[in-house]
C-alpha cells in the first residue's frame, strides 16, 4: 500500500444557525451576528431553560419526510458543497466515491417515544425504528447516490466531525477511492438536551468561549463536508483545488470520561502526530480555531497547549455564532478554516469579552485579516478523545 | 491489505477461544441455547472496584480486549505506539435506554446524567484506555453496513501511515429485550421467520503489519469464499464478522490452510501460512 496521493479539498459545504451555505455563515459571522434561542423543537423539562442554535426550517435544502433531521442536514451541507464545487450527481457515476461522516445523536437509538410506549407495555407503530434503520448518516449518502467505495460512520462525540475528515482523508492518500465526502452532521435533540443540563455544563445563556465568565456550552445543530479528491480526479472532474488536508492527529487522554486531562495528555500527541504527517513545524500554523466550548473545564486545556506548542498563534472560537454541534462540530469548523484561508480573514469570537487570568490567553475579538497558508483546527470530546486537524488552504 | 492477528480474545454466550475451539472441534454443531454475555471472568483481569458501574457493553468490550492482549502475551507489557478500534452495530444500547428510562421514570429534570455519559459510543474505547492506562489513538464505528470491514480497513491504514505499531481492534453488540421485540415485529411484519436469536458478545484482536502471528488476515479480496458462517453460535448479531473471523483464524492457525469469512459483501481472508 502505497501513501502518496494528495488530499485535495475540492468542495466544502455547511448548514447551521449561522447560514444556510458557507457562504452564508460566513458572511454572517464575520458580520458578528448570531444568537441562542430557547428550543423549539421539544418542550425544556428542565427548570433552566438553556438556549440553543437551531437552523431555521428555511435553510434545509432537502427536507425528505423518509429521513431524520440528522441527515437531512446532512444532504444539505452535501448539496452546498456539490453546487459550490460545481459538480453534478452525474459527474461521480465513474469514480469510487467513499463516505465518511461523523456524528452523535444520528447514530444513537433515541427513539424515546417508541420507548415510553413500548415500556409501558404497548406496541408503537415501527416507524422510528425503521427510520433509525434506514438513516444512519454515511449509508444515507452511499444510498442516495449508489456510491461504491468505502462507507464508515464515525462516533467519537464532538470529536467526530473531525474524525471522519482525517479518515477520508487516508482513503484518498492510499488510493482506496478517487473522491470522499467526509463531515459531520448531528441535529438537536432532546436526549442530549436534557444529558448535557444534567451534566451541568449547558449555558443558562450565550456562551462565551474563553471569557472569564463563561457558564458552559450552548447546544447547536448542523453539518459540514469537504469533498476530497485524489490529484487525478481533481484533473478528471476539471475542479479547482481549494486546499488540501495536510495533517490528522487523534489521541485519547485515557483520564477521564467527561473531562479534558488537565495538561492535555491528549491533545498534545495528537497535535505532534497532525505536524508530523503535514511535515511542518508548529510555528508554520497562521491560526487556530479552538474547540472552544466555554465549559470551564475545555477551555483552560486549550490554553495549556497554546501556550506550550503554539504560543502567539492567533486563535478563535465560533461555537458563539453556532453552537456545540457535537458529532458536526469538527466538520463545520474545518469548513470554516478553508473559508477563512480563502477569504484572509477571521470572524470575531462571538460571545467573547474579557480574558480569564486563569487562561492568561484571549482569542480573536474582532473581526480580524490573516494572511497565510495554514490553519489548524482542535476538537476534544468525551471519552477522552482529542483530535487536531491541519487545513492548507489554495491549489497543492 | 494485510494484517497479522497476534493475539485472539472473545466474550461471547459460548464463553472464550478456548470454548469456541472445542466448538469448532465438534462434528456437528450445537448451537447454545442462551445468547447473553458472561463476563464475570473479567475479574481475572480487573479487581472489582475498577469494575463499579461498568455497563455490560463495556465489560464484553473489556473482556474480549483483555483476553486478545493475554492471548498474545503482551499484558505484562502492553505494546508501544498501541491503537484502539472499536465497531458496533448499534453502541451500548442498554445505557441508552437507561438514560430514557431515568427521563421517563423521573423526569427530565432528574435524569440520570451518569447513564448519558455512558451512552457515548465512544465511551467503551475510552474506559478500555483509560483502564489499560494508555494514551493513545482510538475510534469508534457505528453502523450496520459492514462494520467489521470498515473497522478492518481503518487499522490497515493506522499501521501503514505508522500512527501505531500494533492496533487492538474489537466488535462488540448488546442484547435488550426492546431490540428482541422489535427484531421479532420487523420480521413479522415481513411474513418471515426470525432466523435466529438476537445475540451479543465482543470479538477483539491485536493486529500489527508483520508477517508473524497466529494468521494472516486480508481484506476485500475478490476471491470466491467459501466463507465460515457459524451464526448459530452467536445469534443473530451484527458484527457476526468478527466471530467468524475469530473462528476463521483459530481453524488456520499453525497451518498452511486458508479460510474466508464475510461482512456484508466484504470478504475477509484469513490464512495460516505466516513466518512464525
Amino acid at each position: 500500500m502505497t501513501a502518496n496521493g494528495t488530499a485535495n479539498i475540492i468542495g466544502a459545504g455547511c448548514i447551521c444557525a449561522a447560514g444556510a451555505t458557507l457562504d452564508d455563515c460566513m458572511h454572517s459571522m464575520l458580520a458578528g451576528h448570531g444568537a441562542p434561542v430557547v428550543p423549539t423543537h421539544f418542550i425544556c423539562e428542565q427548570t433552566v431553560t438553556f438556549p440553543v442554535f437551531e437552523v431555521p426550517e428555511e435553510y434545509l435544502t432537502q427536507t425528505d419526510p423518509k429521513m431524520t433531521r440528522t441527515v437531512n442536514l446532512l444532504f444539505t451541507a452535501v448539496d452546498d458543497a456539490m453546487t459550490g464545487a460545481g459538480l453534478t450527481e452525474q459527474q461521480l457515476e465513474k469514480l469510487t466515491v467513499g463516505v465518511c461522516i461523523g456524528t452523535s445523536v444520528g447514530a444513537s437509538l433515541n427513539f424515546l417515544n417508541y420507548y415510553k410506549e413500548w415500556k409501558h407495555g404497548e406496541r408503537p407503530a415501527l416507524d422510528p425504528i425503521h427510520r433509525y434503520l434506514k438513516n444512519n448518516p454515511a449509508q444515507a449518502i452511499t444510498e442516495r447516490y449508489g456510491f461504491t467505495g468505502p462507507c464508515q460512520t464515525v462516533v467519537n462525540a464532538c470529536t467526530s466531525g473531525a474524525d471522519a475528515i482525517g479518515i477520508g482523508a487516508s482513503w484518498i492518500r492510499h488510493g482506496l477511492c478517487d473522491l470522499v465526502i467526509a463531515g459531520g452532521t448531528d441535529e438537536l435533540s432532546e436526549i442530549s438536551y436534557n444529558g448535557f443540563a444534567r451534566l451541568m455544563i449547558s449555558s443558562p445563556e450565550q456562551c462565551r468561549p474563553f471569557d472569564k465568565d463563561r457558564r458552559g456550552l450552548n447546544l447547536g445543530e448542523g453539518a459540514g463536508t469537504l469533498l476530497l479528491a485524489s490529484d487525478e480526479a481533481a484533473r478528471t472532474l476539471s475542479t479547482p483545488t481549494r486546499g488540501e488536508v495536510m495533517g490528522y492527529g487523534t489521541c485519547g487522554d485515557a483520564y477521564h470520561l467527561t473531562a479534558p486531562h488537565p495538561e492535555a495528555r491528549g491533545l498534545k500527541q495528537a497535535l505532534r502526530t497532525a505536524f508530523e504527517q503535514a511535515d511542518i513545524e508548529a510555528d508554520a500554523i497562521d491560526f487556530i480555531n479552538v474547540h472552544g466550548t466555554g465549559t470551564p473545564a475545555n477551555d483552560p486545556v486549550e490554553g495549556v497547549v497554546m501556550d506550550e506548542i503554539l504560543p502567539g498563534t492567533p486563535f478563535f472560537a465560533t461555537k458563539g455564532f453556532t453552537g456545540h454541534t457535537l458529532g458536526a462540530a469538527g466538520a463545520i469548523e474545518a469548513a470554516f478554516c478553508l473559508a477563512c484561508l480563502e477569504r484572509g480573514e477571521l470572524p470575531p469570537s462571538h460571545g467573547f469579552h474579557a480574558p480569564d487570568p486563569a487562561i492568561g490567553k484571549a482569542p480573536i475579538a474582532e473581526r480580524t485579516e490573516i494572511s497565510g497558508q495554514y490553519a489548524l483546527s482542535q476538537s476534544l470530546a468525551f471519552g477522552g478523545n482529542n483530535s487536531v486537524l491541519i487545513i492548507k488552504g489554495g491549489a497543492a | 491489505m494485510k494484517i497479522a492477528i497476534k493475539g485472539i480474545g472473545i466474550a461471547t454466550p459460548l464463553g472464550g477461544t478456548a470454548e469456541l475451539a472445542a466448538a469448532l472441534a465438534q462434528p456437528e454443531r450445537v448451537a447454545p441455547t442462551i445468547f447473553k454475555t458472561d463476563t464475570a471472568s473479567l475479574s481475572e483481569y480487573l479487581p472489582a472496584r475498577k469494575l463499579r458501574r461498568i455497563d455490560h457493553f463495556t465489560r464484553m468490550t473489556l473482556l474480549a480486549a483483555y483476553r486478545a492482549l493475554d492471548d498474545a502475551q503482551t499484558l505484562e507489557e502492553l505494546p508501544t505506539k498501541l491503537g484502539i478500534i472499536v465497531c458496533s452495530g448499534y453502541g451500548p444500547s442498554l445505557t441508552t435506554f437507561d438514560f430514557l428510562d431515568s427521563i421517563i421514570d423521573d423526569g427530565a429534570h432528574l435524569a440520570s446524567p451518569l447513564s448519558f455519559s455512558h451512552s457515548v459510543h465512544n465511551i467503551p474505547a475510552g474506559v478500555l484506555s483509560m483502564l489499560l492506562g494508555v494514551s493513545c489513538p482510538q475510534t469508534t464505528i457505528c453502523q450496520l453496513r459492514a462494520p467489521v470491514q470498515t473497522g478492518l480497513q481503518t487499522a490497515v491504514l493506522w499501521l501503514a501511515e505508522k500512527r501505531v505499531d500494533r492496533i487492538l481492534f474489537g466488535a462488540v453488540d448488546e442484547t435488550t429485550p426492546i431490540l428482541e421485540e422489535t427484531t421479532a415485529r420487523l420480521c413479522a411484519e415481513k411474513n418471515k421467520p426470525q432466523p435466529l436469536p438476537i445475540g451479543e458478545g465482543a470479538a477483539f484482536f491485536l493486529l500489527d503489519n508483520t508477517s508473524q502471528g497466529h494468521a494472516i488476515a486480508e481484506i476485500n479480496t475478490s476471491k470466491t469464499p467459501n466463507a465460515i458462517k457459524l451464526d448459530s453460535l452467536w445469534g443473530q448479531v451484527p458484527v457476526a464478522a468478527a466471530f467468524n473471523m475469530a473462528a476463521a483464524a483459530l481453524s488456520v492457525k499453525g497451518t498452511d490452510s486458508s479460510a474466508h469469512c464475510c461482512d456484508g459483501k466484504s470478504v475477509i481472508h484469513l490464512s495460516g501460512k505466516t513466518d512464525g
